[in-house]
């Protein structure tokens, strides 16, 4: 280990859907849905981009230290010069979080938290042995659960590959539509099972772990993520109203999500035209401001049609800062 | 012969979406499909003054002096992995506008394909804390390079989208700082966690004294590139009325610490020249066609 000072530490964040999740591309579209969800333009896998985390976040760690709804949201202020970000160096939403003025003058701060988008780590899908919690390859790279150098596809790309221990013995296992074959001599998979239970996700989903090929996995995604549909009434007649059915998809309850947060160090930085940063004092400090706003992610939620259901997160697990050495100070 | 200048290769993978931006159209927020010398400069130097800094507030500005003095940089292009080798994809302009080739000219996509290959746009809007509904006027698509190759005809495995490019350090200075550098923040957006690339591996010389295949000079005030095509931001002179010229004009501008950086008017990356000429890389990173009469020497 390098020991060298960080000008940064990242911490790991994983979630489990408490309802389904609905964060939507800003229009309908034409095909299997009317309102569809973000996706990865390459693997098109569903995800929660970090604007959309990052905007969640300071809103409810706003209502946290009681700085909502000013220092929330864009923070331009009235035009009578009231309202908007408070930009103060004491301010732990303004400074974690950035503003978008300075305190009698232009200018602004970009934060010193990061979000990266939240992947899906374990998707539920049902079977015949009941719901099962299935990843990839590629998933598991980009958690850092594995390093891409050291796990490399998958040794059959149609085969669902299970843990043996608790896994009955099954030739093989529906997943929605797909019939797979199941094999459980996969020997990285003790180990990555092991890793995810240490992220704190719970036993009913670790005992139900599969894995399956990338390219599987996507088409396993799409293909059992909730669709529901919905109807406006017509309050004078009490029945459907007229061209007002759409449907919309969402990550369905019990998606294991993962993300990241990048804090840098607040020393480092200088706001409002010299004054130090003054709310927090390290990366772990700017974490903890972050974190405040988890038990308002798990009642309040994350995305669109949070009057209907959707969008609650529980966070799981905080990685301790000596744990989430993720700084790229790594050993040569 | 005792060199001025180091000339090292190296890889990164694009760890996050990479947003590099250029001045909008409309309600599109445009990137760039490659990294800027200029841009990796500024990386470079918030990395190495806060990771030497401890505590303290670093000196940036003395810090980014003393590294435009001692390194040069190309841009970084997309590349990807075809069994042991890093092919990057580089700008050229031809009779049919402008293309991206790789594995020395013997691949060429035309921008609108290879856009499509690399780069996607992710929607946004601000929410209005007052009545937690989307502000108004504040819908906007950013583009950005995916961390993954769309593959041509979606049958195919993805694979990771690689930056390739050369740094020059002076009578290698800076070598340690920036071999301790694995992972930069690059370009804009980064409190979305945009732009986070980490390095493939540890710098390698260029051996065989070429960058992205062309011959360099090594024993001059400035690193200098033998080249007919323009693989970065080159000043206009009176070498232009010189020659036949393919390519497009950029007129670049920015900011300083502080201050407004005057930009100026320039040849964009992939302009090509009917005859190759020796290019000296500038301290910010324009590329400068040295006089074949009055090169400058040490």
């Amino acid at each position: 280990m390098s020991a060298e000072p960080r000008s940064y530490e990242t911490f790991s964040f994983s979630g489990v859907a408490l309802d389904p999740i609905h964060v939507g591309t800003g229009g309908t579209r034409l095909g299997r849905v009317d309102n569809t969800i973000v996706r990865d333009p390459v693997t098109r896998i569903p995800k929660i981009p970090g604007s959309s985390i990052a905007g969640v976040m300071r809103a409810y760690t706003a209502m946290a230290k009681e700085k909502y709804p000013n220092c929330a949201g864009l923070g331009q202020p009235e035009r009578d010069g009231a309202g908007g970000h408070c930009g103060s160096a004491d301010c732990p939403v303004c400074t974690v979080f950035g503003f978008a003025k300075g305190i009698g003058s232009s200018g602004g701060f970009a934060g010193l938290a990061a979000f990266s988008d939240m992947h899906v780590l374990l998707f539920p899908v049902a079977s015949q042995l009941g719901p099962q919690w299935i990843t990839c390859p590629m998933a598991l790279r980009q958690t850092g659960i594995a390093k891409p150098s050291e796990l490399g596809d998958l040794p059959e790309q149609q085969v669902l590959y299970r843990k043996t221990d608790g896994a009955e013995a099954l030739p093989s296992l529906n997943l929605g539509w797909l019939f797979l074959q199941v094999k459980t001599d996969w020997q990285p998979l003790e180990e990555i099972a092991q890793k995810i239970e240490e992220l704190g996700i719970p036993g009913y989903i670790t005992s139900r772990l599969g894995v399956v090929s990338d390219k599987l996995f996507t088409h396993i995604v799409n293909s059992n993520l909730e669709v529901r549909t919905s109807v406006a009434i017509d309050p004078a007649t009490g029945a459907a109203k007229k061209r007002a059915l759409f449907t919309y998809e969402a990550l369905p309850r019990g998606t294991v999500l993962f993300w990241e947060v990048t804090c840098r160090n607040p020393k480092h930085f200088k706001i409002n035209g010299g004054n130090k940063v003054e709310a927090v004092g390290s990366p772990g400090g700017v974490r903890d401001v972050v974190t405040k706003a988890h038990p308002y992610l798990e009642h309040l939620g994350i995305g669109g049609m949070g009057s209907r259901g959707m969008g609650r997160l529980r966070v799981l697990e905080t990685t301790k800062p000596d744990d989430a050495d993720k700084s790229g100070k790594e050993d040569k | 012969m005792n060199m001025t200048w180091t000339a090292l290769r190296w890889v990164w993978r694009l760890e996050a979406p990479l947003f590099v931006g250029i001045p909008p159209a409309g309600a599109l927020n445009r990137c760039r499909p490659y990294v800027p010398a200029r841009t990796l400069w500024g990386a470079v130097t918030a990395e190495i003054s806060r990771s030497s800094n401890g505590d303290s507030f670093p000196d940036y500005r003395k810090r980014g002096e003393e590294i435009r003095e001692q390194c040069r940089f190309t841009y970084l292009f997309p590349a990807e992995k075809r069994g042991d080798k890093v092919l990057a994809w580089r700008p050229l302009f031809r009779k049919k506008g402008l293309q991206w080739c790789c594995n020395g000219g013997e691949e060429y996509l035309s921008d609108r394909d290879f856009r499509r290959r690399l780069m996607g746009s992710r929607p946004g809007t601000a929410i209005a804390p007052e009545s937690y509904s989307a502000s108004e006027g504040t819908l906007r698509e950013t583009e950005c390079i995916n961390p993954w190759w769309r593959d041509s005809n979606c049958q195919e495995e993805t694979s990771a989208v690689l930056l390739l490019g050369y740094v020059f350090l002076r009578k290698n200075g800076f070598r340690s700082q920036l071999d301790n550098i694995d992972t930069l923040f690059v370009g804009g957006d980064t409190r979305y966690g945009h732009g986070r690339i980490s390095r493939v591996g540890g710098h390698k010389e260029a051996g065989d004294v070429s960058v992205f295949g062309k011959p360099i000079h090594r024993d001059r005030e400035n690193p200098g590139i033998q080249s007919d095509i323009i693989w970065g931001h080159a000043l206009e002179g009176d070498w232009q009325k010189k020659q036949m010229i393919q390519g497009e004009q950029e007129l670049l501008g920015g900011w300083n610490q502080g201050s407004p950086w005057r930009g100026k008017l320039t040849w964009a990356p992939g302009t090509f020249l009917t005859e190759s000429a020796v290019w000296s890389i500038e301290k910010d990173g324009y590329w400068k066609h040295q006089d074949k009469n009055r090169r400058e020497r040490k």
